[in-house]
């Protein structure tokens, strides 16, 4: 079965046009290091690609020197050349030539690990049989070695008759020569491994016998496995897995509010130096109020992208997220969805939006979906400051059998009916619209290792400008479409006695009071009136800005506390209202930026479309319900 | 014939069969997974969840199921599962 070593020197280069970009696709099994290698091939020399109906778009990279440039494309990881996701049909796609947007590329580079090739080089005997140039990067090499074995990168090109480089993605060792070899075009067809119609098995031991003649294994990985006897441990492993989870909310959570402060200092300074600066005043209130306040409404989410994305990169490059999603496979799988979801949904419970970001690490299309259709359900951090005025205005400070707080009760309550809200829906979802073609659970668990600091730095910096250029734009969009909802056509406010007065005065002559009283009919029968309608359009903003519009609304000054709101809100509503709104708010997907965010992800509006319908009617039903109960 | 899930930690095996859905058998032989390969139960996650295999150079979690049975033909029955092993699977013939 074994083909005989041949030389691959003495065959034809295939050469390529030197002026023109030179397409290499980036291939490998999953987990092979293939992120860790682009990275530190291309740097920050990456953009997302824009090609239409793509669900993930993948990421570019140019390496150039000046006279010759090298467009690498990121392709998700395979194990073969049929699909078990929409991921991987998009790669396999690309390499057969058939994808409708994406090119077909003028080579391929496969990233192969070093310590264990069997897999990657089933993969390579799928890919010589598309008959394109090619080229192979052996990662690991460096954990070959320090095992005690062997790794004959010489010998393998032989076989394969393709050349290879053996590398460290993580230190840098090898890329030099890589990078050298993609820019001088040294990339060969390979000759077919084996038969064009051998099964599965027989690629297999084909590959073995290849693997047995290039690698000596030296000792076992003993790391690995002593770290995996207390970390997949029924006890220990749950328990450690509880504090990481702990300590990833409460990074995401808490750590993340420093530098947000700072932000919102920030762009608080701006809004003042402004306000003096420009006497007009509609100009002035556009400036400070939609562009700097829309600005600083979407810089005020990077600080939790920045985190969760380093923290999730983290995990799923030191192989911890493997195990992570092995130990809640079976929790998850109650409600259709697999273990790697918990991540994303945890997340949420900060911010939605870096939770969407990080669904990604969900190999499959269907799964990652439901978990982002989900998502917004969980109870995130600007819902708080809506949930305490109105748990602190309308429910009374009491206990329960004299030891637990009704407001504390209620508020976990909301918090319940949020996460079990979102995961039935993901259920629901995975039995109807992302049903069939099951994707199983099957995963490899990588060695642990330590993730490139390059790496990480340079995928926190690409996720973040992806989110300002893509999200960003839409969110600042809409931040001035509220403005001159909220703030057009101008009051007058000659009589007003306080600024207080004067932004209520301005608030009910707006387009913003129009649009609540041409709308509230649809919240009639809520019994929310016109302010609460207005209150609940401003939200669209984010959620926390309810507090700020009803404090308008009502005159109130909520800088300091919203005790007075508090009051106003207590005397002016029954507690059936109250009640209501915060059941509308537990479910409501009341975020643009969410929604751009999800539209950014899933490559269509169609799926935040349909996650805000399913989530207003869920919250309009149960506020409707709430209300006939305490009425 | 034993269904794998049913092998307690420790026991080695030799591959028969991999049935289910489609898609499930053709990733898990892609995975290495193949009849006549051989393979060990390393662990179980609590609560019947997945159950970790290791074969030739992978450690695989697999969620056994309706959608994913692996038959298999026990070798070598769990006697003492030592924890610091790796076995190796070798390939039949």
């Amino acid at each position: 079965m074994r083909r005989n070593s041949t030389s691959w020197g003495g065959r034809q280069t295939v050469h390529m046009p030197a002026e023109a970009a030179l397409r290499v696709a980036v291939v490998g099994t999953p987990n092979v290091g293939k992120s860790t290698l682009f990275n530190e091939l291309t740097g920050l020399d990456q953009r997302v690609g824009n090609f239409p109906g793509v669900t993930v778009e993948p990421l570019l990279g140019r390496i150039t020197n000046g006279t010759i440039t090298v467009e690498l494309i990121d392709l998700p990881g395979i194990y073969g050349m049929s699909a078990a996701s929409e991921d991987e049909r998009m790669t396999i796609d690309v390499l057969a030539g058939r994808h409708p947007s994406i090119p077909a590329p003028d080579a391929i580079l496969l990233v192969i690990n070093a310590s264990a090739p069997d897999k990657c080089l089933v993969l390579f005997s799928q890919l010589a049989e598309l008959g394109r140039p090619m080229l192979i990067a052996a990662t690991m090499v460096d954990s070959v070695k320090g095992r005690g074995g062997v790794f004959d990168d010489i010998t393998l090109g032989h076989t394969l008759g393709v050349p290879v480089h053996g590398v460290v993605g993580r230190k840098g060792i090898g890329i030099g020569d890589l990078r050298d070899g993609l820019m001088m075009a040294e990339w060969q067809v390979p000759k077919a491994a084996v038969d064009a119609t051998a099964d599965i098995g027989a690629r297999f031991a084909w590959s073995r016998s290849v693997s047995e003649s290039v690698l000596t294994e030296g000792a076992a990985d003993v790391v690995s496995t002593r770290l995996d006897a207390v970390l997949l441990h029924p006890v220990w492993g749950t328990l450690t897995f509880l504090i990481v989870m702990g300590l990833f909310f409460q990074a995401i959570f808490s750590w993340a509010q420093p530098l947000m402060d700072i932000i919102d200092g920030g762009v608080g300074a701006l809004q003042a130096l402004a306000e003096q600066w420009i006497t007009n005043p509609l100009l002035a209130s556009f400036v400070t109020k939609g562009i700097i306040g829309g600005v600083g409404s979407v810089m005020v989410f990077l600080p939790q992208i920045l985190l969760l994305n380093l923290l999730v990169t983290f995990l799923e490059e030191c192989g911890y997220l493997a195990r992570a999603a092995f130990l809640v496979d079976r929790a998850m799988g109650l409600f259709g969805l697999q273990g790697r979801s918990f991540i994303p949904l945890l997340g949420s419970f900060a911010c939605a939006i870096p939770g969407i970001m990080s669904a990604r690490i969900i190999p499959s299309y269907r799964d990652r979906m439901a978990t982002i259709m989900a998502t917004p359900l969980m109870t995130c951090s600007a819902r708080l400051p809506v949930y305490l005025l109105l748990i602190g205005a309308m429910i009374p400070a009491t206990s329960v059998l004299g030891v637990f707080s009704l407001q504390a009760i209620v508020m976990a309550g909301l918090y319940a009916a949020g996460a079990l809200s979102g995961l039935l829906i993901a259920l629901l979802l995975k039995k109807t619209m992302f049903r069939g073609g099951v994707v199983p659970f099957l995963i490899e668990f990588p060695p642990y290792r330590l993730p490139s600091a390059k790496s990480l730095g340079v995928t926190m910096i690409n996720r973040s400008k992806d989110f300002l250029t893509t999200a960003g734009t839409v969110i600042l969009g809409f931040s001035i479409a509220l403005w001159i909802l909220t703030e057009l056509p101008r009051a007058d406010v000659s009589g007003a006695s306080s600024t207080v007065e004067a932004s209520r005065m301005q608030i009910e002559q707006s387009y913003a009071a129009d649009l609540g009283r041409t709308i509230q009919p649809v919240f009639e029968p809520l019994d929310f009136d016109w302010r609460v309608t207005l209150g609940i359009i401003s939200s669209y903003a984010a959620r926390e800005t309810f507090v700020a519009a009803m404090g308008q609304i009502y005159a109130a000054d909520v800088q300091d506390s919203d005790t007075q709101l508090r009051d106003v809100l207590s005397q002016r509503y029954p507690l059936s209202v109250g009640l209501s709104l915060l059941a509308f708010y537990v479910f409501a997907l009341q975020c643009i930026s969410t929604m751009a965010i999800m539209k950014r992800e899933t490559g269509s509006w169609k799926w935040p479309t349909l996650a805000f319908v399913i989530t207003f009617v869920l919250a309009y039903v149960s506020a409707w319900i709430v209300g006939i109960i305490c009425r | 014939m034993t269904p794998l899930h049913t092998c307690p930690v420790g026991t080695r095996c030799r591959i028969l069969a991999v049935a289910g859905e489609e898609s499930c058998v053709r990733r898990a032989r892609e995975l290495g997974l193949v009849e006549g390969v051989c393979c060990s139960v390393e662990r179980k996650a609590p609560f019947h969840g997945p159950v970790e295999i290791s074969t030739g150079q992978s450690r695989l979690g697999v969620r056994l199921g309706k959608e994913l049975s692996i038959i298999v033909e026990v070798i070598d029955a769990a006697q003492q599962h030592l924890m610091g092993r790796t076995p190796n699977g070798a390939h039949a013939g």
